[in-house]
């Protein structure tokens, strides 16, 4: 007999042996014994997380012999038959590859037939959110009352393309992600019956690569052993997975925590010279950053990470000798370059830049960068204990005033002239300006536009309020300049445009938070 | 030719290898990872040696190559191992959602006419007709015992989460450059042209042995990289100059590629029609674009790591590198190659060919302000 993969071998064929979704089959169970079964059911769940190995397993119990009961015998004719597929009344219907009304309608015809050998007659209809629209319209009738013989069980991943109509005709169960736990324990339970040796810590990372599928697990698995030698060992499945060795995410850490940019070079060079792939890399590094994360900020964090001793001694090592600010910022960047190496042609460069970018933060004079968010936002705290950073910003400015201002500087260096405002305790004259625009710079004559008539009343008021403003640009640019206000030609946008916008842009990076008023 | 002879394939080749030693076949393969690094070949030696007639008995991994069923396979007229691949070869063109059915789906039930297995090579499985992919699902988790359905692709990702874990996964991996690089000696090229090209191709190694069979590519490489040294030495002239040439190098490049083709053609006797080849030099000038642009990102990744104590991709231009430039800051390499990335990619997805490339000039010129 040709070898069969573990997972089709191991198929669970009752509802105990489905693992992990007991809010399911404890119900079904129940609705078996008490003989309450539903007409129609509606699975749905992630790959791998024993739908259609459900509905078989109800199926076989509504059919055993010895039933209906929650543990068919698995000896009568019938279960042998329900498990070998060869069953006359339980269909399995393909919805992905029979998706038209045609296909749907070849069923529902015989749908009033009696059962030729069964009790029950059981549809499974698996990925059924494939089927075409017609098709569906064509099943809600016989789906809502169907004969008594009959029981649908419409499995699919993707219950949002579902119609609603199908939905409320069925009963709805939800099968959740495996535990790790009990993946592990499953793992275990195989490898004894196959005879397969393996190694705890194997286990544990499989079970974590699986994410909750216990097919995949299987898959994984089945892959190791073809590729074991003997025993399989964690390096064994690092392999197979294709994972990028811890030494090798302590190593490039190391060097990115001392910022030595060549040594970052040059081990990216290393690790393309042998092959490996950069996006597993990144990932690793995510994962090893966020394990610095945690021990940083709590050493119960120890827990939750899935390492050999020795490896997470040596990240708690890593995770002293750094700021969780700092762990944090290189986090971002590794989650952006994440995203950009999956529709890149050019790996190697992504991550070359992201390093550069980690061991060179750039520095205030470069907020316009997109990497300067924070920066800017340093420079616009109110004034009181201005921070460190608006020195520095004072500082560089005298180096960079020497050449003639564009518009574009002017700009890119508004945030500087309204802090300098702050620190000249001319916070309202800041807030006013905060409201204006520049959009014009011809020699010496700067022009301003406000978007609100408020504002711009309230500057054209108060003598000494122009003047502050014009020091305070003068400050900036070292040059004395004219300044020209006027209202602008944009329509105002509702409410505190600029910082509504930018408290919003906040806002989204963590979801779930609220603005509360102070 | 082996599976183990795969360049950097190493970890492939040997769970391949004991599949079929150990006779443990999986019944669905996921090959994945970079363009151009072997997955196909891979396929189509596996297969080979799954349904070889005649393997030595010192190594029953490989298949022989030359019994019926081996030059069958390789000639894709094997009765028993099918190829479901797209309908016509434009970047574009996907498999037809009949054809899955016909040539997968439903041919599975009909037993291998000589062969041991019956084997699907679905290449590449993320190019199919919309949501065709999912027709294959019953048929990829349970198929008769005799049936190996191997999935080739470069975007596992774009492939419903389904059908990777119904597959045994096998990742291939981008050779090293060392390991294109020897190759490309034992090929017979001069030391410094395998150098280049195997740094440019960046470990595809199909890639790289292309490339090696035409001059040209190396000259217009050189061409290309001495641009941008002047890009930075006298900027205006040469910036206006950088789109037209970059074109034009890929033109050239294309008028020898179609005219090789066009030979092979000729030589086939299997002439086409002659609009149909009209339409190919767009194609194929579309084609020579993206590393004409990796030429480009190699000189401005240089110029961020030479002054960082980095080994260069263009070591032949070291001095040039070295010299001239005055401080740069990091950004200005990071948005000038950002910018080139870009265009790369809006150019695979159709965009007009001379704004795509005078608006890179432009904003390689103005130096990311």
């Amino acid at each position: 007999m040709p070898y069969l993969s573990l997972y089709r071998k191991y198929r669970p064929r009752s509802f105990a042996e489905v693992i992990g979704q007991r809010h399911v089959t404890q119900t079904l169970a129940n609705a078996v014994k008490a003989n309450r079964i539903a007409h129609a059911y509606l699975f749905c769940g992630p790959r791998g997380t024993g739908k259609t190995s459900t509905a078989l397993a109800l199926a076989m119990s509504l059919n055993c012999d010895k039933g209906p009961t929650p543990e068919p015998c698995r000896e009568c004719e019938i279960c042998g038959r329900i498990m070998a597929g060869s069953a006359l009344d339980v269909f399995e219907f393909d919805a992905a590859s029979h998706r038209s009304v045609e296909d749907i309608g070849e069923v529902l015809e015989r749908v009033s037939l009696a059962p030729a050998e069964a009790r029950v007659k059981v549809y499974i209809i698996d990925e059924v959110h494939m089927l075409s629209g017609t098709a569906f319209n064509a099943f809600l009738k016989t789906l809502e009352e169907p004969p008594a013989h009959v029981v649908f069980v419409l499995a699919t991943t993707e219950p949002h393309r579902v119609i609603p109509t199908i939905l409320s005709r069925c009963q709805r169960f939800d099968f959740h992600r495996v535990g790790v736990r009990d993946i592990e324990e499953n793992i275990r339970k195989i490898t004894a019956a196959e005879g397969i040796e393996i190694d705890e810590k194997a286990i544990a990372m499989l079970a974590h690569a699986a994410d909750g599928s216990v097919r995949d697990s299987l898959t994984l698995l089945d892959q190791a052993f073809a590729y074991a030698e003997e025993a399989i060992t964690p390096e064994v499945v690092t392999e197979i997975l294709g994972g990028i060795e811890f030494d090798l995410l302590a190593e490039f850490t190391e060097v990115l925590l001392g910022r030595d940019i060549s040594g970052a070079l040059a081990l990216i060079e290393r690790v393309v010279g042998e092959g490996k792939d950069l996006r597993q890399l990144v990932e690793g590094l995510l994962w090893h950053y966020r394990n610095l994360l945690l021990l940083r900020v709590d050493r119960r964090g120890r827990d939750a990470i899935v390492l050999p001793e020795e490896s997470v001694k040596r990240t708690a090592e890593q995770a002293n000798s750094v700021s969780a600010e700092e762990i944090v910022r290189v986090l971002d960047l590794f989650a952006e370059t994440d995203r950009e190496l999956r529709f890149t042609s050019q790996p190697r460069l992504l991550l070359e830049l992201c390093a550069v970018r980690i061991c060179e933060p750039p520095k205030a004079a470069e907020a316009a960068a997109p990497a300067g968010r924070k920066e800017r936002e340093a420079a616009r705290k109110p004034a009181p204990g201005a921070p460190a950073e608006a020195e520095v910003v004072a500082e560089e400015v005298k180096e960079e005033a020497a050449g003639p201002v564009g518009l574009a500087d002017l700009k890119r260096r508004w945030d500087e002239v309204l802090g300098g405002l702050r620190k000249e305790r001319q916070g309202s004259v800041a807030a006013f300006l905060r409201e204006a625009v520049p959009v014009g710079l011809e020699g010496d004559v700067v022009t301003l536009a406000f978007n609100h008539q408020f504002h711009y009343d309230q500057m054209m008021k108060g003598e000494e309020r122009r003047k502050a403003a014009g020091d305070a640009i003068a400050r900036v640019f070292r040059r004395e300049m004219t300044v020209k206000y006027e209202m602008g030609t944009e329509p105002a946008r509702a409410e505190g445009p600029g910082e509504q916008e930018e408290v919003k842009d906040y806002l989204s990076m963590f979801p779930g938070s609220e603005l509360e008023e102070e | 030719m082996r599976l183990e002879d795969l360049i950097g394939q190493a970890r492939a080749a040997a769970v391949l290898r004991n599949a079929i030693l150990r006779d443990r076949a999986a019944h669905a393969y996921l090959f994945r990872g970079p363009e151009g690094v072997g997955k196909s070949t891979a396929a189509l030696l596996f297969a080979q040696a799954l349904n070889c007639q005649r393997k030595t008995p010192s190594d029953l991994a490989s298949a022989c190559g030359e019994c019926r069923s081996c030059t069958l396979i390789a000639r894709g007229s094997h009765p028993d191992v099918r190829f479901v691949i797209p309908a016509g070869d434009s970047q574009t063109s996907v498999i037809p959602i009949d054809d899955i059915r016909r040539g997968f789906v439903y041919d599975i039930n009909l037993k291998p006419a000589f062969g041991r297995y019956k084997i699907y090579i679905l290449d590449p499985a993320d190019r199919t007709a919309h949501l065709a992919i999912h027709t294959i699902l019953k048929a990829l988790e349970e198929p008769p015992p005799y049936v190996v359905t191997i999935l080739v692709t470069a975007l596992p990702a774009s492939l419903p989460p389904t059908i990777p874990s119904r597959c045994q996964n096998i990742t291939f991996q981008l050779a090293g450059i060392q390991a294109v690089e020897h190759h490309l000696l034992t090929l017979g090229l001069q030391p410094a042209a395998a150098s280049s090209l195997a740094r440019l191709s960046g470990g595809r190694i199909a890639w790289a042995v292309r490339a090696a069979a035409r001059p040209e590519v190396l000259a217009a490489r050189k061409a290309i990289l001495d641009l941008c040294a002047d890009l930075h030495r006298r900027p205006v002239p040469a910036g206006l100059r950088l789109a037209e040439d970059i074109k034009l190098h890929a033109l050239a490049l294309a008028a020898t590629r179609r005219d090789a083709e066009a030979q092979a053609q000729a030589d086939d006797e299997t002439e086409r029609a002659a609009p149909a080849r009209s339409f190919r030099g767009d194609r194929v000038l579309r084609s020579e674009l993206p590393w004409c642009l990796d030429v480009i990102v190699s000189w401005y990744r240089d110029l961020l790591a030479a002054p960082r104590g980095g080994a260069l991709l263009n070591p032949d231009y070291q001095n040039l590198l070295n010299t001239g430039q005055g401080p740069r800051s990091p950004l200005q390499e990071d948005h000038a190659i950002r910018a080139i990335l870009e265009t790369r990619h809006s150019l695979q997805r159709n965009a007009n060919i001379d704004l795509a490339l005078e608006s890179l000039a432009i904003k390689l010129l103005s130096g990311g302000d």
